[in-house]
């Protein structure tokens, strides 16, 4: 397992509380809902047009910089460009499990296997659950999970990267220094593959050649999302709130 | 022209043998689609319990309730008839395939350099006699001849055409290799034996039996010419490489390597053929060897990525003795499926190269490493999920409308007991009770709880209880 | 996101009262997993106030349901569930009688213009409903066109219509709620909780999800989303439900249910009218009929004792209003009368044994035989409907059918539905597929399960199939399936039991189609019809009818009746009387068991008994045909009918205590069963004595009567026995009498036969036994012509008329018509009566069929055929269609022997017209000809018989080398007691259930039959000769009973069918 468990949860509670009652109204599921997936065709098509790869070299009007709409009208407001990168590595720093971490990249996987790209997931800490990913509408045609020993999953995810034949790779990575993620970086921006990294929180603090590094913590009021480093948008920090 | 025929009259037994156990049980061979199955073949203890080829097996069991049912194989018949051929085709050089049960091989060319027909036979018996299978064998002028007598009578050898004339002549129409319809009309003229049709006029007996059946008997006795395709023995590809040193590295197999890979490509051009698996056989010392296997995901045939495949393969491989000679064998030659390079569609090409991509990662990680995920109805949920083999289509689960509850982003391999009841309830209960046919049924009650920091989780209590909570899931 | 509310303390419940308004039975085939009586009494005892039965699109299993409601706390509500063909989901309930009736119209449209099992309704459809149908609406929450739904559904239904909440612990329970919640707020829609329910408890989700893997074809394993998820459709506690519905959701179940006032008791039957002429009483009408019938039969004035039975009857039928029922029965007969040619037909049943429907021309049974058992049957206690049975022709019975089809119109007249349940074999059979079990280990189990019910344990049986008896799987199986067992599984249509009306039958009960095009069955079945008290009348088809007319035709047409007759052909009534001064004759050749192809006492058993009771007159034989049956039988009444009928056993009747005190001789007892000597052998001998001698009400024995005939299914008799044995001993019988009374019931459990059946049937083997015996050649055409039927095949048939003097002639296609037929011979010297042969038919030769019979007959009307080749091709027959012919040797006198024939007419090129030159040139070609025993295996494979010699006497000198003698030595010449060998063709291989494992087998050699007995230890040990030779030889030991029946004891079996190879012969197996 790659990320320490929240503290409270295996040990002893301090005060115990009467049990609680089901939640009279369900909430919003989450993260996935935040927007609804589009229809199928329209977007495999959408996606296609909006591949930077395809027209960017005939087509000079179209956005300066590639990237994947997240599916997230809010993230993508705040990312450069209007989504993730295309070409570079994204670093995730997580908290905790459980925070909606993963599932802020479905809607991506989605468009993305449905235009028929291949989603790579490297070294995942826990069973990648298919009905979560199919109720979000990713085609699991279109996804591998790559097992590899600690010792090769860096490489792995390099190959993958490198290979310019997948649609994003994920990587989990519980410690990283910085020369390999920067090859990486490399391998991303040599292929035009998104990478996704998700680290500890704990990595926060360390220097990372990554393009985009974003904090996901949790607050009173749901999951709090920061940019904390972003190409072309030096210093600053945004939140944003994805679940309620 | 002498023609000798190798008839396996309990091939569909014999065949299957291998794996069941020999013995004095009564055993039959059925065949056909389960509800109309048909036994075609008992062996002695059966037949003696009255079971017989054309029965139902509801029947023969009623007959012999201790009676053993194999299922027919089909392909193990025609594998073994293919290793017949190839037997064969150490005395002939002309060989016919007849299936299902025959083959046939002209001997006349090679009569002499056997000893003569009885010294050949007999070795032919022994080598068959060798597989432990049932074998009949005959020997005439014409093929189709020696077929019909080997059903007749095992042993016999004519060598003229008048000789044969004459035996043909004595023997019942049912043996004759006539059609069943055929040989049932002419029962009903009344005629019994090959003899009485020769003699009548051959234009009358043609309305009646057809030009096809009137060639068969033209056949048999000489009067035109036999043509069925030839046997052609499989493809192969058998090269070995001995060294004059003793090679301690499996780095220093890389240019012999490529040198045996080069002459396979070359050999699969030339067939149109590709290879998606082939070994290589290292030699070591007093006949020992060692077999390391590579296996490919599509079929191909560039001598480079065979090369770069085989290398890493080899690297992984630790010597165990020291090698002095190299073997590259190849069993199958599939079709090649070239590759598809539209030049516009990116797709496409990104397809292959993830085929090398993951030949790579294969070979790196292990065969097991690629996994593809599929859904699976099940209300279980440690069930509802499967690994499948990478790039394959999923089945069945895809476009079904079951209404999808909340389900989390990861699951754990194994649940965890927690020690408290969560604080915070979000949905539930979802009650699952399932599965008790498989000796795994479940009764869980199922909810999305919220712990104190933040996270949600999928958690669960046996259905109807509210202590001993248990997480197995996380909403990532 | 809001804190979750505190949790809700478990109320007291006793205040939460609820009514389940969803809810399947297993008439909801492979859906619901309970029985209605299994629901009412989980229902009942959870305190439930009603409890609707909502069979989707179905009211089949109502009647059970009101069964099962009487005597509960939960009251019945009549509903059901559809889903319309735009997948809207809807509960119907009835509120009224008018509610009911368009319920009825509405699962009527919808299965009436589909398929047998399914259904197609439209909103349209339902826009028909009036005011009497509450509806609760089910909806799809995910569905895109909710609103639009409820818009719908609001205009349909306005007050009447419901919003169903039905919560099942799914995860989203509080979701849907508040969903349906905003639903109804927005369309104005009350909402109301249910359950729908599919199993009464939560225990059964094994069996449901077992029902659900069949309905979906497939195994456990694969069924995935086709199972629930959960057990939560089960009739659940109410202070669950408490906890799981606001309070107001449950309260509105019980408004509706106080709504839903409609009881099925209710309903108004009426039989149709319009059979009565105007202005005439319905009675006045019967009686009429009723006298003018009397008129014809007895020209000479009726006689008195009949005169006043008539009269008692009337009155009864007036008393209880049967007229319509009479009538309408009298109308069907009537009709089939009247064809051109009239159909054949008797009546039989209950109250068929009337001197009404003997003069109504129902039944052909003559009162003035002292058979008058009408009142046994209708009367003023007992309230059960009249029972008519009608047979008709089995060739012709359709043309009845559609007759009441087009009298009474589609709408009035349906066929009565009939339940087919799981069996033990059918449960677990689809059990196993839902475990996924292989073909081949089920038939291995099928296999074991047979032995089991011949008595061997669970565990042993498994054994000795390889299975492992204590394996999960199986223990699975096993309790699955019993648990399934008795389920319905589909409606099927009863064999012809008709239901006709006055009003359109769809506002009593829903139609729908049966599987055979052009036939509509209602919902309820034979049971459901006598609770809801519906007259039907079953319209039957008999086999021997159609022989019986075949025969009557055939001596018409050839003017050989010589016995006057009403009608213009001679018809059953005109067949002497058994007590007419001819009938000697007759009841000699029976006493005789010559009785091959008589109705009902030619089986090996009727056989083996008619020289042991010698039947002289007609109760007689309606004696034997009621005693060889498997109830006397097992209730061992044959052997002391037997001895008493023969003097070896003084007739008594046992006395009561009171009785044995008056002294007097009188018994109660004798008023019952001195007709059949002492001993019960008709079903209401045995109701009238449990009254007698248990003080059993009329109602008690008709409760017995319906458990006897249910006793196999439910094994439920034990309670009966405290009772006859307490109320006999009460009157001071002895125990031994009451035991061997109760045993005698039991074995009526299974098979007991009314007498008034039984003198249906006897009077029907009266008339075959006369017509064989003064017509046999006739007679034996017309069974020919009638087959299948009956317990011999053509070959046995004919040998009997050979040895019955009938000179048979061969098939040939000069002379045979399609069918078997009678012709003239020329008159031998000295006589001038040409005698009759029996001429066998093309159809008789195996593959020809009706059309190339009719094809050929046609063709030589047209002009007689030359040579084989104006037969090809006036014929046009095929390739395949000369084969049959000519290896059936029926070319002969056109083209010699079987040989050449073949020869001949395989070398025709049908396209050629120029055939004659082709044929002259082949009479070069030389064949041999057939030798006897190549003609006789050649018939045998062509027709399955052969005139030219009998098989066995090809092997005549071989047998007596090999010691065997012919049956005509057995059956006739050889002393009992003594070794012998005897070998013949097999015939026939019995084995009834109630003959200890016993199996008989008929030999059959060119001197006659022998009768074979194969002990059960035999059996087991040459199962293989016994079950496969085609001829057999027998060791034994000759057994000669009191009446010279000669029986061979086997002890040992030999198949001699290698003597003759190739020989086409099938027996007749196992009946």
């Amino acid at each position: 397992m790659m990320f320490t468990p929240a503290a409270d949860l295996f040990a002893p509670e301090p005060t115990s509380t009467a049990w609680p009652a089901p939640a009279a109204a369900m909430p919003a599921p989450p993260a996935a809902s935040v927007v609804a997936a589009p229809s199928r065709d329209s977007a495999a098509l959408e996606t296609v047009l909006r591949h930077p790869g395809v027209w960017r070299r005939k087509s000079p009007a179209v956005a300066a910089v590639d990237v994947l709409p997240s599916g997230h009208a809010a993230l993508d407001a705040l990312l450069p460009g209007g989504g993730w990168p295309r070409g570079a590595l994204c670093e995730l720093l997580s908290e905790h499990d459980g925070l909606g971490e993963c599932s802020l990249l479905l809607p991506t996987l989605a468009a993305l296997t449905r235009a028929r790209r291949r989603v790579v997931l490297v070294a995942p800490p826990y069973i990648p659950y298919a009905p979560a990913l199919a109720a979000a509408g990713v085609d699991l045609q279109h996804v591998v999970q790559i097992d590899a020993a600690h010792a090769d999953t860096h490489w792995t995810a390099e190959q993958c990267l490198r290979s310019g034949c997948c649609g994003a790779v994920l990587h989990w990575l519980a410690h990283g220094d910085y020369r390999e993620l920067r090859r990486l970086q490399l391998a991303a921006e040599s292929s035009g593959t998104p990478g996704f990294v998700f680290r500890p929180l704990a990595a926060a603090s360390q220097a990372s050649p990554s393009a985009l590094r974003l904090r996901i913590t949790s607050a009173a009021d749901g999951t709090r999302f920061e940019l904390i480093k972003c190409r072309g948008r030096v210093g600053g920090t945004t939140q944003l709130r994805l679940r309620a | 022209m002498l023609w000798a025929c190798l008839r396996f009259p309990q091939l569909a037994f014999d065949a299957l043998r291998a794996v069941s156990a020999t013995a004095s049980a009564a055993l039959a061979v059925s065949d056909g689609p389960a509800q109309q199955r048909r036994i075609v073949f008992a062996n002695s203890a059966a037949r003696s319990a009255g079971v017989h080829a054309g029965q139902n097996p509801a029947t023969a069991h009623a007959l012999c309730p201790q009676l053993q049912l194999l299922a027919r194989d089909v392909a193990a018949e025609q594998q073994a008839l293919q290793a017949f051929a190839t037997l064969a085709s150490r005395y002939s050089s002309l060989i016919h395939l007849r299936e299902p049960t025959a083959i046939l091989l002209e001997v006349g060319a090679s009569l002499n350099l056997f000893c003569g027909w009885p010294a050949l036979q007999r070795r032919l018996r022994e080598e068959v006699a060798r597989s432990g299978f049932a074998c009949r064998i005959a020997a005439a002028p014409t093929a189709s001849a020696a077929q019909v007598l080997a059903d007749a009578d095992d042993g016999i050898a004519l060598t003229t055409l008048a000789v044969l004339q004459g035996a043909l002549a004595q023997l019942p129409l049912a043996q004759g290799g006539l059609e069943p319809g055929t040989v049932a009309a002419l029962h009903g003229m009344g005629l019994r034996t090959l003899g009485q049709l020769f003699r009548l006029p051959r234009a009358e007996l043609a309305r009646r039996i057809g030009a096809p059946a009137l060639a068969h008997l033209d056949r048999l006795r000489g009067r035109i010419a036999e043509a069925w395709p030839r046997w052609q023995p499989p493809a192969r590809f058998v090269r070995r490489l001995e060294f004059e040193a003793a090679v301690h590295a499996t780095t220093m197999l890389a240019f012999p390597l490529q040198r045996l890979l080069r002459e396979l490509e070359l050999f699969l051009i030339a067939r149109d053929g590709g290879v998606q698996r082939f070994t290589l056989v290292l030699g070591h010392e007093r006949g020992a060897s060692t077999r390391i296997p590579v296996g490919l995901l599509a079929p191909q045939r560039d001598a480079a990525r065979l090369l770069e495949l085989a290398r890493v393969r080899l690297e992984r491989s630790a010597l165990p003795a020291p090698a002095w000679s190299l073997t590259l064998q190849v069993d199958e030659l599939p079709p090649l499926v070239p590759p598809h390079r539209e030049l516009f569609d990116a797709r496409e090409q990104g397809r292959l190269d993830w085929q090398a991509l993951a030949e790579r990662l294969r070979a790196r990680l292990g065969e097991d490493a690629l996994h593809g995920l599929a859904c699976v109805a099940d209300h279980r949920p440690a069930r509802a999920w499967r690994h499948t083999p990478p790039d394959t289509a999923a089945p069945a689960a895809r476009g079904e409308s079951h209404p999808a509850p909340m389900r989390p982003f990861w699951l754990l391999q194994r649940p965890l007991a927690l020690h408290h009841a969560p604080p915070r309830i979000l949905t539930g209960p979802e009650r699952i009770e399932s599965g008790w046919w498989d000796g795994h049924d479940q009764r869980r009650d199922y909810y999305v709880v919220e712990l104190r920091s933040g996270q949600r989780a999928w958690a669960f209590v046996e259905a109807g209880s509210h202590t001993h909570w248990t997480l197995h899931g996380w909403f990532a | 996101m809001k804190p979750a509310p505190p949790p809700q303390p478990a109320t007291a419940t006793d205040g939460v009262a609820y009514a389940e308004l969803h809810c399947l039975s297993n008439f909801s085939f492979q859906r619901g997993a309970s029985s209605a009586e299994e629901l009412f009494a989980r229902a009942d005892a959870l305190g439930y106030t009603a409890l609707a039965i909502t069979d989707e699109c179905s009211l089949a299993g109502i009647v059970r349901a009101r069964v099962a409601a009487r005597g509960r706390r939960s009251r019945l509500i009549v509903g059901c569930e559809i889903t319309l063909d735009d997948g809207l989901k809807l509960v119907l309930l009835a509120r009224d009688q008018a509610g009911y009736s368009d319920m009825c119209r509405l699962i009527t449209t919808g299965r009436r213009c589909s398929d047998k099992g399914s259904y197609r309704l439209t909103r349209a459809d339902v826009a028909t409903l009036g005011g009497g149908v509450l509806a609760l609406w089910v909806p799809a929450l995910a569905s895109t066109r909710l609103d639009a739904q409820a818009r719908w559904f609001r205009q349909q239904f306005g007050t009447r219509g419901w919003l169903a909440v039905e919560l099942h612990r799914n995860g989203d329970d509080a979701a849907r709620l508040a969903a349906l919640q905003a639903l109804g707020t927005r369309h104005d829609l009350p909402l109301v909780a249910s359950g729908d329910v599919h199993m009464h408890v939560r225990r059964r989700r094994a069996l449901h999800d077992v029902m659900s893997a069949i309905r979906a074809r497939t195994t456990l394993a694969e069924a995935g989303h086709a199972l629930q998820a959960n057990g939560e459709r089960h009739l659940r506690r109410r202070d669950d439900l408490a906890m799981l519905y606001p309070a107001p959701l449950l309260a509105e179940t019980l408004r509706i249910a106080a709504l839903c006032r409609f009881d099925l008791g209710s309903l108004d039957y009426r039989y149709p009218l319009e059979l009565v002429p105007p202005g005439l009483s319905a009675i006045a009408h019967l009686r009429a009929l009723t006298w003018r019938g009397a008129a014809l039969l007895w020209p000479a004035g009726v006689p008195p004792a009949v005169r006043t039975q008539l009269e008692r009857e009337l009155a009864l039928i007036e008393e209880l209003r049967y007229e319509h029922f009479f009538l309408t029965v009298e109308d069907i007969v009537r009709w089939a009368r009247s064809r051109t040619p009239p159909i054949l037909c008797q009546g039989r049943g209950s109250s068929a044994n009337s001197a009404v429907c003997y003069c109504l021309g129902i039944t052909a049974v003559t009162p003035e035989n002292g058979n008058l058992l009408f009142e046994r049957f209708l009367s003023r206690d007992r309230d059960e409907p009249p029972d008519i049975d009608v047979d008709f022709e089995h060739e012709r019975r359709e043309e009845v059918i559609q007759y009441v089809y087009a009298r009474y119109g589609r709408e009035r007249a349906a066929l009565a539905a009939s339940v087919i349940r799981y069996r033990s074999k059918s449960a677990l059979r689809d059990v196993a597929r839902a475990l996924g079990i292989g073909d081949d280990e089920l038939a291995g189990l099928a296999r074991a399960h047979a032995r089991m019910r011949s008595g061997i344990a669970f565990e042993s049986a498994m054994r000795e199939h390889g299975f492992d008896p204590a394996s999960r799987v199986l223990q699975r199986l096993f309790a699955l399936a019993a648990e399934l067992r008795g389920f319905p599984r589909h409606l099927s249509q009863h064999v012809g039991g008709f239901v006709i009306s006055q009003a359109p039958l769809h506002e009593l009960v829903p139609v729908e189609n049966a599987a055979m095009p052009g036939r509509t069955i209602i919902q309820w079945d034979k049971d459901d019809l006598e609770e809801m008290r519906l007259l039907k009348v079953d319209v039957l088809a008999l086999g021997m009818l159609t022989a019986l007319r075949k025969c009557l035709d055939l001596l018409h047409a050839h003017g050989l009746w010589r016995q006057p007759r009403l009608g213009p052909r001679p018809s059953l009534h005109d067949i002497p009387a058994p007590d007419a001064p001819a009938s000697a004759a007759v009841f000699d050749m029976i006493c005789k068991a010559d009785t091959v192809g008589v109705f009902q006492i030619e089986s090996r058993a009727q056989m083996s008994m008619l020289p042991r009771l010698r039947p002289r007159n007609f109760h007689d034989l309606v004696v034997q045909i009621a005693i060889v049956r498997p109830g006397p039988i097992q209730g061992d009444m044959v052997h002391p009918y037997l001895r008493r009928r023969q003097g070896k056993e003084a007739v008594d009747y046992p006395l009561s205590a009171q009785e044995r005190a008056a002294g007097q001789g009188a018994s109660a007892v004798r008023e019952v069963l001195a007709r059949t000597l002492g001993v019960p052998l008709f079903q209401e001998q045995v109701m009238k004595l449990i009254q007698v001698v248990a003080g059993f009400t009329l109602g008690e024995a008709d409760q017995l009567r319906r458990a006897m005939a249910a006793w196999k299914r439910d094994g439920n008799l034990e309670p009966f026995h405290d009772r006859i044995r307490a109320g006999m001993l009460a009157r001071g019988y002895d125990a031994a009498y009451c035991e061997r009374l109760f045993a005698q019931i039991k074995g009526f459990g299974q098979y007991g036969f009314p007498e008034s059946h039984s003198a249906s049937f006897a009077n029907l083997a009266w008339a075959s036994a006369w017509l064989k015996c003064f017509h046999p050649a006739a007679f034996t055409c017309a069974l020919l012509n009638a087959q299948p039927m009956g317990f011999y095949q053509p070959a046995q048939l004919i040998q009997d008329a050979r040895r019955h003097g009938v000179t048979v002639l061969p098939v040939d296609v000069l002379h045979s018509d399609a069918e078997a037929t009678l012709q003239r011979l020329p008159a031998p010297a000295g006589t001038d009566t040409p005698p009759l042969a029996l001429r066998l038919g093309l159809c008789q030769i195996r593959g020809v069929g009706a059309e190339l019979a009719t094809r050929i007959v046609a063709a030589r009307r047209h002009r007689v055929f030359r040579d084989v080749a104006d037969l090809v091709s006036r014929a046009r027959l095929d390739a395949r269609e000369r084969a049959w012919l000519a290896d059936a040797d029926a070319l002969r006198t056109l083209s010699g022997h079987r040989h050449r024939a073949r020869w001949d007419s395989a070398g025709i090129e049908a396209a050629t017209p120029l055939l004659a030159a082709a044929a002259a040139r082949q009479d070069a070609v030389v064949l041999p000809a057939p030798a006897l025993h190549e003609e006789v295996l050649g018939d045998y494979a062509t027709q399955g018989l052969s005139l030219k010699a009998h098989p066995l006497s090809l092997l005549r000198r071989e047998l007596q080398r090999r010691r065997v003698v012919t049956a005509s030595q057995v059956m006739h010449w050889l002393q009992p007691d003594r070794p012998l060998r005897c070998a013949g063709l097999v015939t026939m291989r019995q084995r009834p259930a109630t003959a200890n494992g016993v199996t008989f087998v008929t030999l059959e050699d060119e001197t006659g039959l022998i009768n074979v007995v194969v002990w059960q230890a035999l059996a087991l040990r040459q199962s293989r000769v016994l079950v496969e030779a085609t001829i057999m030889a027998v060791d034994g030991l000759l057994q000669v009973g009191e009446e010279g029946v000669r029986h061979l004891i086997a002890r040992r079996l030999h198949d001699y069918g290698a003597l003759l190879p190739r020989l086409a012969h099938a027996s007749r197996d196992f009946h």
